[in-house]
């Protein structure tokens, strides 16, 4: 039998916007990302907007926010504020210690705040599992070292790499009740090979593989819809930039992320916060929030207690590629203006499939209650936040750049 | 609570990170760290700008002198380190230490960078102690050096030739990716940190027209320019300032342009074909005698002569400054009431005199302050007057002699007939000192007269202090110590 079920709950679970912001904050490259820049302090402030209507679903199919539980039409608006402070130099220039005191170094630190909210529907159906649709403040840390290769030069090309390794430190504000959250709640350590190439002096090539390393998160938000170990992520990009003049560049870029294996799930406790349902509810499959009970059981009782089965549930992967397109504007040689467009072209979002199983006795209550059903949600669960969702939705970025000082 | 400590640590860490490094240091009482690979009886002179002694490497294996020694001077944002790879091609090519020699100037920072005239003072200072340190060890004077730079460090090297008066010093001198007729980043609002060049340098600045006033290539020195022209790979000079490099007089070598390559602004002085390229144009330059003298100039009634037979006289009555060209008189016959500049140039020795100005009448003005000095009574006033200032000004000096020339330096103490010629109010950009000396049409000399100018973004700071802000009668409080640069 297919319900219409609790997948609707999951809608707002189609919150990625930080994961859009993840993906930008660390990876996306922009125009010389990963060359090699004056030495110097850099302060890079970049304000992320979007407006996510659509995610991809586990087959890859782009759904409308809240699919089958609320009309279509709902949206998560997000703005994230980005701080990212760079410095590029040699601390061990005059040292006698081989490999650091001859190639620069790069540390970066990014903090971010953002603010986040569900909108239409969204805000009534989390009610009514009496979560939150919204989460505002401050994001998480990322801390991150690296050291420059030497410059090449061949022919019409300069090139360079970069070895680096960040940190990402779950400073942020994270709310187990909220659909969205400006924190992850769990420590990634990423390390990075990038590289940056010039042709022609007009041409800039630069991109980056790395391997986002994923902690545990015991306390997952949203009724256990963020995962308890988000899967590791490989991250690619590329980004070729064309210098029109000195002042104007623009570029277009490609990031592919993909999960390694499933993320896995095992403290999924979303239900409705008002129970026991009505059997008019339980039992009616046209019902908003149709968990149907099976028609052989609805003649029982007139009310039901519904609760997910305990359990450990994984996904199928995530995985979102993006193209991104940007414009540049040079002031002096010490700041940039930029403006950012990402499209997402594909992707896979985290679902899974919890049975729910159905009493007539409050299972809180009764601990020795036994269930007279079990049904599983479909569509199934829809994963939410940074590790589980994918937007199908596309972003905007606008960037300022500052070279405040340089060495 | 662990989480806390760690993140207090890593803010530090980041906090360590961002914050300038002399401010570090200097908070640490210690000097920044700078590459001082210098021998090790050698003293290296006080940098102007940071009161410390300067950066650089120099004579640390010794290996005695029978190339003309090299002086090389990085550009901005970076320090002497930028010339190891060229120093190791030069040793390769039969260099020694003690032809090799590299100065740190300014705080190697742009954020406290200071102006090139202010610069152009730690180079003289460095290129006096490597000629003291040369003529003790060898025994005989070093007369001629090459000069090697690097972007910011060529007009600095430049501003040090013209304010010291100093083109008889230098037989070869390599420009390479100079912002000799400015540079786009640059811009005359760009005073302090918000700027990542010197200001001064940007194209059609009075600073510039300054240095450029009395010809490219003045003097007896050979010039060469290296740099991109294609207007691509270096992104400092970009199409149509791409031969911004170059200049007029010189051996001008746009190499990304001429050869196809695309060395970048960096690579320019640090990859293997233009350093070779460098290294081919020294060599193709004839060397010195060593152990010579340099000819002088001497007067005989209204005409001059050298004191060596086989040297030459190149002069100039016009504002240009005389250079090497053509093949130069045995006699110049003074022209009346009109002021010839001249040096010597010795073919054979290679060896020149300092530059000179001379008149009909009494003897030259460098005899006449080299001499026990009778200055004439002629005073020279300066308007704006001396002091601190908070932007940059334009000193308006002025003689009480009418016909009385002006020839001023910047380098204190450095004043000679053959110092720039005062033709248009001087463009200060930073704090400097003016010596300033009139020549009278007759030949008379005045005495040489100081102005101190103070100009310093810290006096910026000092007007608009908070409590200024709040009480426009508060004192100022400017003690005129900088630290930011200008």
């Amino acid at each position: 039998m297919r319900l219409p079920s609790l997948s609707c709950l999951c809608i707002a679970a189609a919150m990625l916007t930080h994961g859009v912001a993840e993906a930008a904050i660390v990876f996306t490259p922009h125009l010389s990302e990963y060359g090699i820049l004056p030495r110097g302090a850099y302060a890079d402030h970049t304000f992320i907007y979007t407006r996510i209507d659509k995610i991809f679903d586990q087959n890859g199919d782009k759904k409308p926010l809240g699919d089958t539980a609320i009309p279509p039409g709902s949206t998560v608006d997000a703005s994230l504020l980005l701080f990212r402070y760079l410095w590029i130099g040699n601390p061990f220039e005059h040292s006698s210690i081989p490999f650091l005191n001859d190639h620069d170094e790069v540390f970066r630190v990014i903090g971010n705040l953002g603010w986040q909210q569900g909108k239409g529907d969204i805000p009534d159906l989390s009610r009514k599992f009496g979560l939150k649709s919204g989460g505002s403040g401050l994001g998480d840390l990322f801390l991150l070292g690296g050291i420059y290769g030497k410059n090449h030069h061949w022919g019409v090309a300069n090139f360079n790499g970069l070895g680096s390794f960040t940190a990402k430190v779950p400073i942020g504000d994270y709310d187990t009740r909220a659909l969205l959250n400006t924190g992850t709640h769990y420590w990634t350590y990423i390390p990075q090979l990038s590289g940056h190439a010039d042709f022609w002096g007009r041409l800039n090539l630069d991109g980056t593989a790395a391997y986002q390393l994923n902690g545990r998160n015991n306390s997952p938000a949203y009724g256990g819809l963020t995962p308890t170990k988000p899967a590791d992520v490989y991250n690619l990009e590329l980004n070729a930039a064309w210098k029109f003049t000195e002042h104007w560049f623009a570029d277009v870029g490609y990031g592919w992320r993909k999960s390694v294996g499933p993320n896995e799930y095992d403290k999924v406790t979303l239900n409705f916060k008002d129970q026991p349902l009505p059997a008019t509810t339980a039992c009616n499959s046209g019902q908003a929030f149709g968990i149907v009970v099976p028609p052989e059981q609805c003649s029982l009782t007139d009310r039901f207690f519904i609760r997910p089965r305990a359990g450990q549930y994984r996904d199928r992967g995530t995985e979102g590629a993006l193209l991104t397109t940007s414009l540049y504007y040079v002031y002096r040689a010490s700041s940039v203006i930029n403006f950012r467009a990402a499209i997402p072209v594909s992707g896979k979002g985290g679902q899974i499939t919890v049975p729910y199983d159905v009493y007539t006795r409050d299972p809180r209550s009764n601990p020795t209650a036994t269930p007279i059903a079990s049904v599983n949600p479909s569509p199934q669960l829809t994963a939410v936040q940074e590790a589980g969702s994918v937007s199908a939705s596309p972003f905007y970025e606008l960037r300022f750049v500052y070279l405040f000082w340089a060495p | 609570m662990r989480l806390a400590s760690a993140l207090c640590v890593l803010a530090a860490l980041a906090t360590a990170a961002c914050v300038p490094r002399e401010l570090i240091f200097q908070f640490a009482g210690l000097p920044p760290p700078a590459l001082r690979d210098f021998a090790a009886d050698f003293t290296p002179p006080i940098s102007n700008e940071t009161g410390i002694p300067v950066s650089g490497f120099g004579g640390k294996d010794g290996g005695g002198v029978s190339h003309v020694p090299v002086i090389f001077v990085h550009g901005n944002t970076v320090g002497p380190d930028y010339w190891l790879p060229m120093r190791a091609a030069f040793k390769a090519a039969g260099y020694t230490d003690d032809e090799l020699w590299a100065v740190g100037y300014g705080w190697e920072s742009t954020r406290a960078l200071d102006n090139a005239t202010l610069s152009a003072v730690t180079l003289e200072r460095f290129v006096a102690a490597v000629q003291d340190y040369l003529g003790k060890k060898s025994g005989h004077r070093v007369e001629r050096f090459d000069v090697v730079s690097h972007s910011l460090g060529v007009t600095v090297a430049r501003e040090w030739l013209r304010q010291a008066n100093r083109t008889h010093s230098v037989r070869a001198f390599v420009g390479i990716a100079g912002a000799n007729h400015g540079v786009w980043t640059s811009g005359p609002d760009t005073r302090g940190q918000n700027r990542v060049v010197s200001f001064e340098l940007y194209p059609g600045s009075p600073w510039l027209a300054q240095l450029n006033a009395a010809g490219e290539t003045p003097g007896p020195t050979h010039y060469f320019t290296l740099y991109d022209g294609g207007g691509w790979a270096d992104v400092l000079f970009p199409k149509p300032t791409q031969d911004s490099s170059a200049l007029a007089g010189a051996t001008n070598l746009p190499i990304n342009r001429e050869r196809g390559s695309f060395y970048g602004h960096l690579q320019l002085g640090r990859s293997a074909e233009p350093i070779q390229q460098v290294l081919n144009w020294l060599k193709a330059e004839p060397l010195p005698k060593a152990s010579s003298s340099p000819p002088e100039v001497l007067r005989a009634g209204a005409a001059l002569t050298t004191s060596q037979p086989e040297a030459k006289l190149y002069c100039s009555s016009s504002a240009e400054e005389p250079r090497l060209q053509g093949l130069g008189e045995w006699r110049v016959v003074l022209a009346a009431d009109a002021i010839s500049s001249c040096f010597a140039y010795n073919v054979k020795t290679r060896l020149a005199s300092p530059l000179g100005r001379y008149t009909t009448t009494a003897g030259t003005a460098a005899e006449a302050s080299a001499a026990e000095p009778s200055f004439a009574a002629i005073s020279i006033s300066a308007n704006p007057a001396p002091g601190p200032y908070a932007n940059p000004v334009r000193v308006q000096l002025s003689a009480s002699e009418p016909g009385a020339t002006i020839v001023y330096s910047l380098t204190p103490g450095a004043v000679s007939s053959g110092s720039p010629r005062y033709a248009a109010p001087i463009y200060l950009p930073g704090p400097a000192q003016i010596t300033a000396q009139a020549l009278a049409a007759d030949g008379r000399l005045s005495m040489p007269v100081r102005f101190d100018y103070d100009i310093s973004i810290e006096k910026v700071d000092a007007q608009f202090a908070w409590d200024r802000q709040l009480n426009a009668d508060a004192d100022e409080h400017y003690a005129g110590k900088r630290h930011k640069g200008n």
